[in-house]
This record gives C-alpha cells, structure tokens and sequence, in this order.
C-alpha cells in the first residue's frame, strides 16, 4: 500500500516542482482549510443528511451505511487512499458496490480525483501569480491566428463558439431532413458497470460531435433508451442540452424494430463471419453502444440472432495488419468517423484511419525496435535485424495523429 | 507479423542458458522503482534507537510534502514499524501514544491491535496490553454499534491472540454484513478454537471456511494437530483423529502447505507409520517411494446424473441461449443425441484441427484422420463436431466417412456443445481436445459441480499434440490428483517451495513431484 502511495506522490510531484516555493505555501494552506475552516459538526450534520435522504428508513441499510461511513473513515487515518470529501451519489455507489476490493477500488479512484482537482487548482494558482507579475505578451496558436480584441485591429469580425456551435448544429439538423439514418443502440445498459457506462456515455458525446462536423453527417437515432438510467444522466451531464425538443439528435425509448423496417436493418457487430464489402447507401446500420472491458460475451450477436436481422463487420484483417492480443471490437467514436468516411470516398483503406494505431502491428514493432535500443545489453546483430524492419519516417506524435485523423472531417482538402 | 516472430525466434537462440535468458527478460521489466518520497524514507529508517522523540519525529515527517498528515500519521508509522518487524521500537511507539494525552484515533487503536497479535504470535502479552484489547472492544462497540471491516479484522486478530473466542463470533457477523472475513481471519479462529479445546465448533468454523471460499491457513492445521496430540494418548485414537483430519484435507480437494505436510509426516511418524516426501508418476499414477498406484475416483452414478442434469442448462443456455447458440440449433442438437447416442468418444475437430495451426488445410485433415484411425482401430464409436465451414475443406467428407458427425452454425460456439454431448451420451464417453475447459468449468458455478466436472474431465479427456509431423495423443490421467486414502495409507498433495519459484505451464493437475506420502508399517 505504502508503495503505492509514494508512487502517486511521486507522478504529482514534478507538477509542483517548477514553482516549489510557491507551491508548497499553497498545498500546506489547501490542507489546513479542509480541516480547520469546516468545522466538525458541519461534517457530521452533513452525513446525517445524507443518511435520511439515501436510506429513507430503511434500518438494515442504514446499518450499512453507517458502517461504510466508518470504513471510509479507518481508511482515511491509517494511510489509505481514501478522500476527504464524498458527493451523495458518490455514497450511493459505495452502497452498491458488493465487495470490499471493489470499494477500495472506488474509493482510490476518488481519491486520485481529489488530489488531482487540488494540484490543478495549486497549479492555476501559481500560474496566475506568474502572470501578474510579467509582463503581458500575446499567445498564438499558430502564427497566421487572428487577434481579436481593440488593440489587435482586425477587419473581421470575431467568430464566437456559439456561432460555431449554430452553424455545426444547423448541418446536423440537415442530416435530420436528407441524411442517412444510422442506429446506435443503447440496450446493453444492464451488461456493464458504472466505469463502462460513463465511458460509453462519453463516447456517445463524441459520436455526435464527430458526426455534426462532418460535411455529410448521419441523421443519427440512439434506440432503446432507458431515460431514467445512468447511461442518459451521464449523458446529460455531457450534453445538458440534450432532451431539449430542438436538438439534433432522435432518441428513441423503443427498439429500432419499431422504427425501421426490418429488412433494412444490418447490425454491425465484431462477432460475426460476414464482411461488409461495400457501403450500402439504403440500409440503416445499427452500432450497438456498449463497452465491454468485463463483460466480452458476443451480446450484440445474439441480439442481432435473436431479432432475425442482418449481421455485418468490417473488413478489418483484409486491409490493416493487427498486433497479436489486440482486440477488433471497436469505439462507437471510431466506428461513426469510418461509416461517415466511407460512405463520403468508398475507400476503405482511408476509412480506417479513425481505427487507433496502437493495435496496430507497425505500433508494436516501433516499440519493441525502442526497446531494443535503450538497453544496453549489446546484441547488434539482433538490432540490426530489427532495423531491417522499415520505419515509418513521418512519426507523428499523439495529438498530431489525433488532430490528422479529426481534421479529415470537415476538411475538403483532405479528401 | 512473421518477420518480428521469426527475429524473435533468433534472439531467443541466442540465449541457450535460461537463466541469462531470465537476466535478460529482468533488464526490460525491473526499471527502477519510484518507490522512495521524503516521508517514508524516514519512517523506514527509524532504528534500532528505542527511546527516540517521537513528538519531533513526527513534526519532522508532517514538515515535508507528502501524503501524510496529522490524522494519519501514527497509523502509518505503526503500520511500516511493524510491517517492518521492528517489533521493540514499535511498541515504544506504543507507550509514547497512550502516554500522550490525546484520545486515540481509530486508526491509532487498529494499528495498536495489529501490533499486540504481530507480538503475541512470539511472545506473551502483559496483562496491561491484554486490557487494552479488551477495553478497546468495549469502548468500540459502545461508540459505534456496528464495526467496519478492517476494525473488525483487526480486533478479532488481536482477540484471538488473548483467547476470547467467543467475542470474536459476534465480530464475524459484523464483517459478514459488507464482505467475507479473510483467510487469516477464518485461519485463526479455527486455531484459537482448537487452542481452546472447542472441537466442534472449530469443525463447524472449518466448514463455514470451505462454503465461503477461504481454505485453512497453516497457523489453523498446526492447532488442529496440536489439539489432537494434547487431547488423546492413545494410538488408535489419536489415528482415527489424524484421518479425520486428512478426510477433510480431501473431501475439499484441499492442496497443503509444505508445512503443514511436514507437521502431518511427523505426526504419523509417531505412531510408528512411514512418512516420505515422494513424486507421483503422472503416467502411471505410481508412488515413487511405496510403487501403490493411486485410486481412479471414479463418479458414482449420482454423482454423474447430477453433472448430466446440470451440463446443458451451464453450459449452452447460461443467461442467454442466444449468445451461444440458437433455439433451433439446440433442437436439432439434442433430436441427434437422442438418435445417435451412445458414443465412446467425441472430438473436438476444430480443436484438434488447429494444433498444426491455420495455415494449411491438409495438415489439418492428416491430424484429424490420424485421430479418427487410433480410436477406429480401438473399435470405439466416435462422434466428430465441428462446425459448418469445415465441411468445405478438400476431402473431409472422405476422412470423416467412419464417425458420426455434427456440424453447428459458424457463428455458434463448439465447446459447449461437444462436452454435453459427451456427458449426455453416458459416464463411458471420452472427449478429445486439447483445450483446458476451465472456463467451462467457472460456468458450472456451484462448487460441487465444478469439482464433479474437474474429475470427470482428468479420467476423460484425450489430448493430442503435434510436437514433430506424427501428431502425439494422450491418454486421460489414470488416476486422480486428489489427497487420498487406501488400504495402507494417505497420498496427500501439497504446495513445495520449488513450484512458486519455478514457474510451469498450468496445466489443470496438482503438481506431480510434491506429494506426501504416509504408509502403515507392515507388521511382520
């Protein structure tokens, strides 16, 4: 446990070793608010709510509750990782988590939270002191950027993110008149935990941006929606906008089947034998939304089985060459960018770019090839082999893959 | 792909020595260890010095960055000293904490327990710091009702240390409230109950242990022994005790600690037996030191009715029918069983197809047709499954032309689907495949069947292997690697030290070079 704990204090220690006078003022002061300024009844008639409101009564569960609340407690004074502060629904999922692990789990994940939350805000703190006190100098992304404001004279006017947000949403909503349905279906709530409903709840915010700044965006439905579920208040803290009646997006509580004819439908799905050799313009795909880092029963197979629809995968083995171990069920963020693109160019090869690279077997010789040579246990022969192996010569780094994959969108020239 | 595979097969030539090839494998993998900060650098350096300043100490740590703080920082220090085994600076420690004046946190108390039970596993406690568990029970159930895990962890450790059982029952109950007790903790309760002479609740608390997954540690076997020994004098006695101590060893399939096993030798060596650490033959199932096979225990029909009843419900249906199969699929699976049924033997074609890889198909036809002649030749009725695909290989109808056949969807999974028809056919039937089952087996779920499932699968199951171009097949264990009794003694598995550090392929048998075994002199 304790190493673990060092290892933490460690990862955060280079954030404050920059500004170190500074910064340990700061961190001594953080401390010292959160036990001296609340005082010790406040934390306690602040737990008493929370027990009236979680267990309503209900004496077996406040029994539990109460020894929870204790358990949290031993941790945070024998030197666990456990936070100083817990939200209401974050009890509520302590309440429900049925193992000890689990909890510890949980509760370190907060805890790395927290501390996180505090060396930002340190940071931000001694950054804004820097600041005041040099002189003022103007930060440009790139060099050709407008300045906007009264000394930067620009003959254009500024372009707000709202005005951004109007124009992406005005195409979406075209999508919603002309554009071809795609069908992401949000049924396997009940097969993932928390941690993969958020995630998949943060893909879903990303699948419809992505598909909004495309110039051909997909008028997208998300079926068999449970509203009073995790996965949709995930979602509305992403997108608080989302249930309004104007935004572009069709949420559907009922199954697809109800939407679409049936023999429209092709589920796209990594378990099945048939290939999609070609992008149909007619069918209405359906991606089921699930993320299954535990749960790896093919459930979108026997979905599609038990509905009596089309199956469909993508081409994958026959156009890039996957490392051993790595897995071809992909993000529904990926899978949206390769439909769009697809459809738009009918290349596969393009297509498949959104697919990461790490699963990639050029990924897993350029870092076998980087392991060789930082050791020092001499082999050359053997490296000269590996070096035999060509190298990609414009290696980019992450954000530039990232900002390359993304900028082929709704760029023209790219295409 | 193949060129890093065949660039790796080159480095590993290059290293005939494993062991450099170990160093090697050591230099990637033991970066340094970021494991030093400022705090606990002078926690883990507190020495042998006794009567240091703990008030300074402390203030020494909280002045640096780090984790710790005042809430925390007796606990820890307590934790590291002990974990540690800096038993006499810790409980100077100790003294420097209930000396000063402040109220003890709870951390504070945990950290102290944990202390006296790390203390009284070598030495006696004085009176003092036994009324300090007590009191520390008292005022903890007095304040909050209902203890936490750890607390409760931590208190029933040190209660037991100073004998008082019967508090330690009710302490059970409240850590069965948000989770299971530990191994250590079921561990030194069943001790502590045999320490006090209580056998039948001991043997009660050993059951429990068994329902909640947590086999006995060795503190709780040596007790057990030690019990018997002070209990009876008789030799009869005492043997029919040490049985009922190895009956429970088996009838959990429990493998021992080689420390245990050693305490159990000497036991039996007292009452004039032969005690040997010995090897089994994994071929034959022979005792290297007493040349006895060891019994096949073979399924009793209730047993095997039992596993028949259950298989196709675990297995193909699970949760979802759909997610294995389809309703149809099974429909015509189980009208094909029922016609065709018995078999002596089920393969499992695509598994036995796929050792010589995926790259050729007539490799793969010569594996099937060589295991389809070794067991024709034994006149056994095979029935081959695999699935549809198959059947479009060259020349597979021609191989296949002596078996009966069942071919599923592409989609659906085989595995299943070969080991129930082997277990509805009858308790005759064999299967060939090379795959461990053991995910089959966790889907068995209740831990009766998957024992029953385990034995069934060592005395059925052929493999086959293509080390060079004549494939190999292997014949099912002919006994079972269970802790077992016959007519003149015990064969008891146990854990050796050389397994943990060496290192083997897993391959579902208890390891054949570390058993135990305990013969009867012959009396001539």
């Amino acid at each position: 446990m304790n190493y673990l704990r060092t290892f933490v204090s460690i990862v955060r220690r280079p954030i404050l070793k920059t500004t170190f006078n500074q910064s340990r003022i700061i961190q001594t002061n953080l401390i010292e608010i959160s036990r001296r300024f609340v005082s010790q009844t406040e934390v306690e008639d602040e737990m008493e709510m929370f027990v009236t409101e979680l267990c309503e009564g209900d004496k077996e569960l406040e029994k539990k509750f109460r020894v929870l609340m204790l358990e949290v407690e031993v941790m945070r004074q024998d030197g666990r990782f456990a936070p100083d502060k817990i939200q209401l629904d974050q009890w509520q999922h302590l309440l429900e988590l049925p193992s000890r692990n689990q909890r510890a789990n949980y509760l370190s994940f907060l805890w790395k939270t927290e501390k996180r939350k505090e060396n930002q805000k340190a940071k931000k703190e001694a950054r804004r002191k820097e600041f005041e006190n040099s002189p003022p100098q103007e930060i440009k992304e790139y060099p050709d950027d407008l300045s906007y404001g009264i000394k930067y004279q620009s003959l254009f006017l500024r372009i707000r993110d709202q005005s951004i947000n109007y124009f992406d949403n005005y195409r979406a909503l075209q999508a919603m008149t002309y554009g071809q349905s795609v069908v992401i279906d949000c049924s396997y709530e009940d097969h993932m935990v928390r941690r993969e409903i958020t995630n998949a709840a943060k893909q879903m915010t990303f699948v419809f941006g992505d598909n909004r700044i495309h110039k051909d965006p997909f008028n997208l439905h998300i079926c068999n929606v449970n509203m009073k579920g995790e996965f949709m208040k995930q979602l509305k803290k992403n997108i608080p906008s989302i249930i309004e009646p104007w935004f572009p997006l069709n949420i559907h509580t009922t199954s697809y089947l109800d939407v679409f004819p049936k023999d429209k439908l092709v589920y796209l799905t990594p378990h099945c034998r048939e290939e999609l050799t070609t992008f149909d313009p007619d069918s209405v795909y359906i991606i089921g939304c699930m993320v299954d880092k535990i749960n790896n029963e093919p459930l979108s197979l026997a979905k599609a089985k038990k509905d009596g629809l089309k199956m469909a995968k993508l081409p994958l083995d026959r156009y890039l060459e996957w490392a051993p171990g790595s897995k071809k069920n992909l993000n529904i963020n990926h899978m949206v960018p390769i439909l769009l693109d697809l459809r738009l160019t009918g290349d596969w090869e393009f297509a498949l770019r959104h697919i990461p690279r790490r699963k990639l077997m050029e990924t897993k010789i350029m870092a076998m090839q980087k392991m060789l040579q930082n050791t020092s246990f001499a082999k050359k022969e053997i490296y000269k082999k590996f070096q035999g192996v060509p190298r990609q010569k414009n290696y980019l780094s992450r954000d530039e893959k990232k900002f390359k994959s993304k900028r082929t969108l709704y760029d023209d020239d790219n295409v | 792909m193949s060129i890093v595979f065949k660039n790796l097969m080159l480095f590993r030539k290059g290293f005939q020595l494993k062991k450099s090839y170990m160093n090697f494998a050591s230099h990637f993998t033991n970066q340094p260890l970021f494991n030093h900060n400022d705090q606990m650098e002078i926690l883990k350096t507190i020495s042998g010095n006794t009567n240091c300043d703990w008030t300074e100490l402390k203030n020494n740590v909280l002045c640096k960055q780090g984790a710790l703080n005042e809430k925390n920082i007796d606990a820890v220090i307590l934790k590291t000293l002990v974990n540690k085994k800096k038993i006499d600076i810790a409980l100077s420690f100790a003294n420097y904490l209930k000396s000063s004046k402040k109220e003890l946190s709870l951390g504070a108390i945990n950290g102290l327990l944990n202390l006296y039970y790390e203390y009284a596993k070598n030495n006696d406690l004085s009176n003092e710091e036994k009324q300090f568990i007590l009191n520390a029970y008292n005022s903890l159930y007095d304040k909050y009702k209902v203890l936490d895990t750890s607390t409760c962890e931590k208190l029933l450790h040190a209660l037991c240390s100073i004998n008082e059982w019967k508090k330690c029952m009710k302490i059970l109950d409240d850590i069965n409230l948000t989770g299971t007790p530990s191994h250590s903790a079921y561990s030194i309760l069943v001790a502590t109950l045999f320490k006090n002479n209580k056998r039948t609740e001991a043997l009660k608390m050993s059951e429990k242990c068994i329902q909640d997954n947590r086999p006995l540690q060795d503190i709780a076997y040596d007790e057990w022994i030690k019990y018997i020994f002070r209990k009876y004098k008789d030799k009869h006695v005492l043997l029919k005790y040490l049985n009922e101590l190895c009956f429970y060893i088996s009838n959990n399939t429990a493998v021992v600690s080689v420390v245990t096993a050693q305490k159990l030798k000497e036991s039996f060596e007292y009452l004039n037996w032969d005690g040997n650490m010995t090897e089994i033959n994994q071929h034959s199932g022979t005792c290297k030191c007493c040349n006895e096979t060891l019994d096949c225990l073979k399924l009793s029909e209730e047993e095997f009715s039992m596993l028949q009843k259950n298989v196709k419900d675990k297995l193909i249906v699970g949760s979802d029918l759909f997610l294995k199969t389809s309703p149809d699929e099974l429909k015509r699976f189980l009208n094909f069983v029922d016609k065709t049924a018995p078999y002596d033997v089920v393969l499992d074609a695509l598994n036995i197809a796929y050792t010589v890889g995926k790259n050729d198909i007539s490799e793969r036809i010569r594996v099937i047709g060589t295991v389809i002649d070794y067991f024709a030749q034994k006149k056994m009725r095979i029935l081959l499954l695999g699935r549809k695909h198959m059947l479009k290989w060259r020349k597979f109808n021609f191989v296949i032309r002596n078996t009966e056949s069942f071919f599923i969807d592409n989609i659906s999974q085989d595995d299943p689907y070969f080991i129930t028809a082997a277990i509805l056919s009858g308790a005759h039937t064999d299967i060939v495949s090379r795959d461990l089952l053991r995910g089959h087996r966790f889907l068995m779920k209740q831990d009766q069947l998957k024992q029953l499932f385990q034995r069934w699968q060592w005395q059925h199951q052929w493999m086959v292997f293509v080390p060079s171009y004549k494939p190999v097949i292997q014949a099912p264990l002919k006994f079972t690697p269970i802790a077992q009794k016959n007519r003149n003694g015990w064969h008891l598995p146990y854990i050796s030290d050389k397994t943990a550090t060496l290192g083997q392929v897993n391959n579902g048998i208890p390891d054949c070079s570390s058993w135990l075994c305990l013969r009867q002199k012959s009396i001539n």
